[in-house]
């Protein structure tokens, strides 16, 4: 009988325990090894007396290798432990006949397993190793593909007898490695968190490298020799070392230098300049130790200074007209003088129309052109962020679709150079911008008459509304020219006390050294605040009808009944006709009370009679309504002086208009 | 006698025009010891400028004129469709007619293809050219001065 026995010690420890443990135990349960009746033991049994026995040798046992195929690698210096892998042990059978007393017989097998010892040389190279058992383990010192021969040296036991060697060989690699460097370099890169940098007076710049791949590459390869495994390789990256470095800073005629990788240096000026980085550094073993430099970093950068120089207003604008009759406010309306003193000049645009501007930049240092976004926050149209210094800008909405007066309109012009996340100040432009109800259709549109016609008809709509508000500036009877806020009179007098007729027309007043005009003045002037909002509107003249009239009496008269004399004109002035104080006019409390006509101005089917700030007459009568409202009389001589006759107007229901009225523009 | 005669004349021209000038000839003689001759006898205004005097030509008034002209403005710009004014009374008429006024001018006189109105500008009386309009024959331009 022969038993197996799979030794894999030194192969999988763990393993075979838990092998062994389940075939015993259930070796245990199945009675397998419980002896059995006429089965041999391994223990020869004990001879009856008397009785004679003869024990043989049936059949010899044995160790029989399996072979190994697993083939550890390992690296030169570190212990590796090779197993003989599985073996058969063959026990030897051995009978036992007992002759009995009764001349019977009894034989009796068992099985008895042979002594055996195992030893085993492994060899790599000129490497030697010895030991014993069925697990070698040694710590080769040579590379290459090694064995290891387990030798089984067995004896079998009387009866039996045979002895043998069996042999088994075991691989095991020592593997090769070979360590090889490449060079790394060590490359300066931009930290800088930005390079172009906006200019602030005697600005702190700072501007750095980094290192970047500052390591050598050093590949380690791994030779299986034994060919079993393939190479393996690992790259491990050593750190060069920094020896040195620094920075040279040049910038229009400013240079400076200092060491390190980040520079920081303080400038006076815009402009634009470059710093160089410079570093010097070794590699490390198994490199050469040779001092590198660096690839020197120069990184340009930009010190912006941005002027806004000018701003003119385009596109659909109103160019507004200086009272003194000298032009045009010139265009671009906003400039920046010496000193940062501006002018800011007026401009004008229809309600509910867009507005374009036009700035002009001085940009330093001139090649720069971005990245940068600009905006203008204004007060009135909304103005889009541009891409680079915008040459014309036009508002991404309008005016408001009414009369207006933005005193000023300022923008706020900014600039971003971080793609909108910081914003500079440039410049802020102020203008007055006045808005009108429609285009503009007066001749000349002086500054005064534009203020006048926006400053009282703010948040107007219509045609109506906006004339009644205009208007509204004049009843007052102090209007006056936004040149130099000087009040425009009517008919004032001189110092001698005498009355003075001034201008005749709107330019006039408005040039007037003295301010003074007649009604021609005043209605014209209210005349072009009217189409100064596209309103249709004239000048009125109203002469008397009769030719015997040679002229009218502006109230307030006082005619003395009944009258001294008789006829058309029965009363006598300074007798029983007298010019009252009256009905101010514009900036006079008593201006004349006789005239040969008068001027007003007709506008949406109205009269205003801006001489007198009077209220508006209007409806189909409105001739006649104007008369009674404002006339006393006519006289037969112009002027009604003392002595000459004058006659009432006649207010009686049904009466006629007595004045003639023709557009004189 | 015919010597005698002439200067009689002239004396008596001086006189009526001395009568019939009122205070601002008075005036204009204190000022300047010069009276302009007047013609108003021979050619009158209309309407309410009835009593301007149309006076003649001598070089006293050439001379005012002149410093007129240097302050000469603008003050009716050109009207086409206006009837332009041949004759010193049509100018009158067209100034009336053109300009709001409380006085009439005092005196005029026609110069060089152009009528010059003195006074009228304000409640005092100018017979001196001091201030005044002017209106270029054939034209509807009013100038003042």
């Amino acid at each position: 009988m022969s038993k197996k026995v799979l030794n894999y010690a030194g192969k999988r420890p763990m393993l075979l325990a838990l092998i062994m443990a389940t075939l015993t135990l259930g070796l245990l349960f199945s009675g397998w090894l419980t002896p059995t009746p006429g089965r041999a033991q391994q223990v020869p049994p004990n001879p009856q007396p008397n009785v004679e026995s003869c024990t043989n040798c049936i059949s010899e046992g044995s160790v029989v290798f399996e072979g190994e195929t697993y083939v550890p690698v390992v690296c030169i210096g570190n212990s590796v432990t090779v197993d003989s892998g599985s073996f058969l042990i063959y026990s030897a059978d051995v009978r036992v006949i007992t002759t009995n007393s009764d001349g019977s017989t009894t034989t009796t097998d068992y099985a008895v397993q042979p002594n055996y010892s195992m030893t085993w040389t492994a060899s790599v190279g000129s490497f030697n190793a010895s030991g014993t058992g069925d697990s070698a383990t040694f710590t080769p010192t040579n590379g290459g593909c090694g064995t290891v021969i387990f030798t089984c040296n067995y004896t079998n036991l009387t009866p039996c007898g045979d002895i043998g060697h069996p042999t088994t060989t075991s691989g095991f690699s020592v593997a090769q490695m070979s360590t090889n460097c490449t060079s790394g370099t060590v490359v300066l890169g931009n930290s800088s968190s930005a390079t172009n940098l906006w200019y602030a007076a005697n600005m702190s710049v700072t501007l750095s490298a980094t290192n970047n791949n500052i390591s050598n590459s050093i590949v380690v390869t791994t030779h299986d020799p034994c060919g079993i495994n393939p190479d393996t390789y690992v790259t491990n990256l050593v750190a060069a070392t920094i020896i040195t470095n620094w920075w040279t800073v040049n910038y229009g005629s400013f240079s400076t230098n200092g060491s390190g990788l980040s520079a920081t240096f303080t400038l006076t000026n815009p402009g634009s300049g470059t710093v160089t980085f410079n570093e010097e550094y070794t590699q490390n073993t198994p490199c050469d130790t040779n001092v590198y430099s660096a690839t020197p970093l120069s990184i340009p950068f930009n010190v912006i200074s941005v002027t806004l120089t000018n701003m003119g207003f385009a596109n659909g604008n109103h160019q507004i007209s200086k009272d003194d009759g000298s032009g045009t406010y010139p265009s671009p309306e906003w400039q920046l003088l010496t000193n940062n003193m501006t002018t800011n000049y007026p401009t004008c645009y229809t309600r509910n129309t867009s507005m374009t501007v036009t700035p002009n930049w001085i940009i330093i240092p001139g090649g720069f052109s971005g990245p940068v976004l600009v905006k203008g926050i204004s007060s009135g149209p909304q103005l889009p962020v541009v891409s680079g210094f915008p040459g014309s800008v036009t508002s991404t909405d309008n005016f408001k679709n009414k009369v207006d007066f933005l005193n000023p309109l300022t923008i706020d012009w900014q600039a971003s150079l971080d793609g909108g996340t910081n914003w500079h100040d440039i410049a802020t432009t102020a203008n007055q911008v006045y808005v009108t109800l429609n285009d503009p259709t007066c001749a000349t549109l002086y500054h005064t008459v534009v203020w006048l016609a926006c400053v009282n008809a703010v948040g107007q709509t219509t045609v109506g509304g906006t004339a009644d508000a205009v208007f509204s500036g004049f009843t007052g009877l102090v209007v006056k020219r936004v040149s130099d806020n000087i009040q425009m009179t009517y008919w004032m007098t001189n110092s001698m006390g005498d009355y003075q007729m001034g201008a005749t027309e709107t330019g006039g007043i408005l040039s007037a050294a003295d301010a003074n005009g007649n009604c021609q003045a005043w209605s014209a002037l209210l005349r072009d605040c009217f189409r100064a909002h596209g309103i249709s509107a004239d000048r009125i003249k109203a002469l008397p009808v009769a030719a015997s009239d040679q002229s009218i009496l502006v109230k307030d008269w006082q005619f003395n009944n009944p009258p001294s004399g008789s006829g058309t004109y029965p009363y006598n002035v300074g007798t029983d006709a007298f010019d009252l104080p009256g009905v101010p006019g514009q900036g006079n409390s008593n201006p004349p009370g006789g005239f040969n006509g008068h001027w007003i101005t007709l506008c949406n089917g109205s009269y205003y009679d801006p001489s007198y700030g009077t209220s508006k007459v209007s409806g189909a009568n409105k001739d006649k309504d104007y008369e009674d409202g404002s006339l006393a009389g006519y006289g037969e001589s112009l002027p009604p002086s003392n002595g000459t006759g004058v006659r009432k107007n006649d207010t009686s229901a049904g009466s006629a208009s007595e004045l003639h009225y023709t557009t004189d523009n | 006698m015919k010597t005698l005669i002439i200067l009689v004349v002239v004396i008596a021209i001086v006189k009526i025009g001395s009568a019939s000038a009122d205070d601002q000839n008075k005036q204009l003689a204190t000022t300047n010891n010069q009276i302009p001759a007047l013609t108003n006898h021979e050619v009158r205004l209309k309407g309410f400028m009835i009593k301007t005097k149309v006076i003649a030509l001598d070089q006293s008034v050439i001379d005012r004129i002149k410093v007129a002209n240097v302050k000469m403005k603008l003050i009716r710009s050109a009207h086409p469709q206006d009837n332009a004014p041949e004759t010193i009374v049509d100018a009158g008429e067209y100034l009336g007619q053109h300009m709001a006024m409380i006085a009439a001018p005092d005196v005029c006189v026609e110069y060089d293809g152009i009528f010059y109105f003195s006074g009228g500008t304000s409640s005092a009386q100018d017979t001196n050219f001091l201030s005044g309009f002017a209106i270029k024959k054939g034209e509807t331009i009013i100038n003042s001065w």
